[in-house]
């Protein structure tokens, strides 16, 4: 199963926090509203649930990057 | 050629049926978009709920746009082809009404596509073709009031001034809402306006006046 | 120094004996030369992935030198301008290059024309194969960071930008960019005619040679000083006359940390051993405070600073830094308490690390330097809003205000 690493590129985000409501098990927003990513990788339903909250982003600021 | 129990009347109606519900999805879709970009929660749902919404209707609509042409083409008595409902004023009936439609067709589909492809595409390509949205719904409405035989009839205006007052709002919240500067705005505003002011215009001088339908048609069929 | 006395003392620069047939590669390999910019990145390797570009490499000179606090690069612009260019021109030439460019802050005047002066002669001479244009930026904290100036040569504000791409894979006008601080490109230059064993005849084994420090603060003889790396902190202080008893050193500028004074005893100029005491090398920058300064004042200061050169492109930075220094503010009036303190302590490890570049990480530094280094006065603070001392306020601060035109 492929696994992969859920960043978020910090200039792009405005902090909407659509990522953190489908993604909660890798994202918290702080007390601005801006995503606190855990790096702990996603792989089968939560990279699912990491692909719609990609696809979700108004800023398409979140990325998954493949892990070797 | 008529297809399987469906007589011409029947497809005649559900044509216009499906006609007008594809102008209320259209209008509650661009309502939804409009919510979509505001900060905060709508109505207690959070944001992705309301994005997410936007995206269902808007595929709803494009379900009920694809059996609008769908039964229109298939229906003998008005010689609609389907090219006729993706080539903008190739038509022979009611050529530039039904081109409307066409022109409408195709700016959704080029919307549509491209949001379903906006992770691969990127926001600037993606953002570039939305505001065709703009156009899409007046084209609409005009194709609507054009083409539509049931404009005298009582229902389609009701809807099409409901869906107008609707979308006139959503419209003039977004352009006080937005972070643009004054001149923008006042473009944007005066333009809404002076569209709306012009179609009403034209509505009543035209499309509501007798003798419309024959006038649109440049080959008549017959009365359906 | 003119061309002519520069050309006297070190030779010339394309037949220097350790540059000469192509051998200046292996030489800075050799030397261990690591970037004196402040990240510290190993030279040759950065000269390496650039030639091995995909198109004709550009070379860039940053000599922005945004922190306030150091004064080395632009020292250098003005009295070695020459062996700065030597060193472009052999870097250009290392990695084929076509292009090479001089970024320095456009409200240096002085040392735009000491470039201008240097540029003027090595042309008449016909020295240089590649003539370098020089850019003149706004004077910004950020706009010595690598992506921010490269974003600013490509005609955007200097402000930070995504990574990946990184400038050597894709930078000015779309080519890989080398860029390299005016000091490292200077060592470059002496690297060619000196050669590595003689670099590395000083310095430490991780972190050889020699750097540019400048030391300031309340000393009879401060200012920019040629060092060895491993230098003794003290010893570094000590041969600037402090005019008083120091009671801390800021190592690293405001990128770097508070240390107190009696850990300098042990401490040196070594890029790992200060990060691991919770400060820095960074550029070099020495600020070392008087007995009777209050680290937490200053601290507010430098924090209020960079909060204002904050490019507000992060949420985390623009807000975090922001609350950061108001706290800090607050534990130098009534308004304090241990709820301030445990506050700080908590945003700094939030905003840690969740920027575009490096501001917050140097806050969280500057700022845990300060919680850990110095518990007493910081409950000192905390119980009475203040200490005894109406401190001096020795740093030095930009006065000139900038505004939002100013990052283009």
């Amino acid at each position: 199963m492929k696994s992969y690493l859920v960043r978020v590129d910090p200039i792009a985000c405005d902090g909407h926090g659509l990522c953190s409501d489908l993604l909660p098990e890798r994202i918290e927003l702080d007390e601005w509203g801006y995503p606190i990513v855990d790096r702990t990788p996603v792989r089968g339903d939560t990279a699912a649930h990491a692909r719609r909250a990609l696809a979700a982003c108004p800023k398409l600021a979140l990325r998954m990057e493949r892990q070797r | 050629m008529s297809t399987v129990g469906l007589d011409t009347r029947t497809l005649w109606y559900l044509s216009r049926g499906t006609g007008m519900v594809t102008l209320m999805l259209l209008t509650l879709t661009l309502v939804l978009g409009i919510a979509a970009m505001r900060e905060g929660r709508w109505l207690r749902a959070p944001r992705f709920v309301v994005s997410g919404l936007h995206r269902n209707v808007s595929l709803l609509v494009v379900a009920f746009v694809s059996v609008h042409i769908a039964t229109s083409v298939i229906d003998p008595f008005v010689g609609i082809r389907l090219i006729d409902a993706v080539v903008p004023f190739v038509s022979s009936y009611r050529t530039v009404w039904v081109g409307l439609g066409a022109l409408a067709v195709d700016l959704l589909a080029a919307v549509i596509v491209t949001s379903l492809l906006r992770v691969r595409l990127g926001l600037g390509a993606w953002r570039a073709v939305h505001w065709a949205v703009y156009l899409i719904w007046p084209v609409a409405v005009v194709h609507a009031l054009g083409t539509g035989s049931d404009v005298q009839s009582g229902l389609l205006p009701v809807v099409v001034a409901v869906c107008t007052a609707v979308v006139l709002a959503a419209g003039a919240l977004r352009v006080v809402t937005a972070d643009i500067p004054a001149w923008q705005r006042g473009a944007w505003a005066t333009t809404g306006v002076v569209v709306m002011l012009v179609v009403t215009a034209w509505t009543l001088g035209g499309p509501l006046q007798t003798g419309w339908a024959q006038s649109a048609s440049i080959v008549a069929w017959g009365h359906p | 120094m003119h061309l002519a006395d520069h050309l006297n003392h070190y030779g010339d620069p394309f037949t220097a004996p350790y540059a000469f047939g192509g051998r200046l590669f292996t030489t800075v390999e050799r030397s261990g030369l690591l970037g004196r910019g402040g990240a510290g990145f190993p030279t040759a390797r950065k000269l390496d992935a650039v030639r091995r570009g995909r198109s004709r490499p550009i070379v860039v000179v940053n000599g922005m030198e945004g922190e306030p606090a150091s004064a080395k690069d632009r020292y250098l612009l003005s009295v070695a301008p020459h062996l700065v260019l030597d060193g472009l021109a052999l870097a250009a030439a290392e990695v084929g290059a076509d292009a090479v460019v001089m970024a320095v802050r456009r409200d240096r005047a002085d040392v735009v024309q000491s470039i201008e002066r240097a540029l003027t002669e090595r042309h008449r001479a016909g020295l240089d194969r590649i003539e370098p244009s020089l850019h003149q930026g706004p004077p910004r904290y950020v706009g010595g960071e690598e992506t921010a100036l490269v974003h600013w040569l490509n005609g955007g504000t200097i402000r930070p930008t995504a990574v990946p791409p990184r400038p050597f894979q894709r930078g000015v006008s779309g080519r890989p960019t080398l860029v390299l601080n005016v000091e490292t490109i200077a060592h470059i230059a002496l690297l060619a005619r000196y050669g590595d064993a003689w670099f590395r005849s000083v310095g430490l084994p991780h972190s050889p040679g020699s750097a540019l420090m400048t030391v300031t603060g309340d000393l009879g003889r401060g200012g920019v000083a040629e060092v060895a790396m491993g230098s003794s902190l003290q010893a570094i202080v000590g041969a600037c006359n402090p005019r008083s008893q120091p009671e801390m050193v800021l190592a690293g500028g405001y990128f770097g940390g508070w240390l107190p004074w009696e850990s300098c005893a042990e401490l040196r100029a070594d890029p790992r051993q200060l990060q691991a005491a919770g400060a820095g090398l960074g550029a070099g920058v020495l600020m070392v405070a008087p007995a009777g300064s209050c680290v937490i004042a200053e601290t507010a200061r430098i924090t209020a600073y960079l909060a204002r050169e904050s490019a507000g492109q992060c949420g985390p930075c623009v807000n975090g830094v922001a609350a950061v220094a108001r706290d800090l503010a607050r534990m130098c009036t009534m308004d304090a308490g241990r709820v301030v303190t445990e506050r700080l302590g908590s945003r700094i490890d939030v905003i840690d690390g969740r920027g575009g570049c490096a501001l917050p990480d140097g806050v969280r530094r500057l700022v845990a330097s300060v919680l850990e280094g110095f518990p007493d006065h910081v409950a000192m603070h905390e119980r009475h809003g203040g200490c005894r001392t109406a401190p001096p306020l020795l740093l030095s601060l930009p006065s000139t205000p900038l505004g939002p035109a100013d990052w283009r």
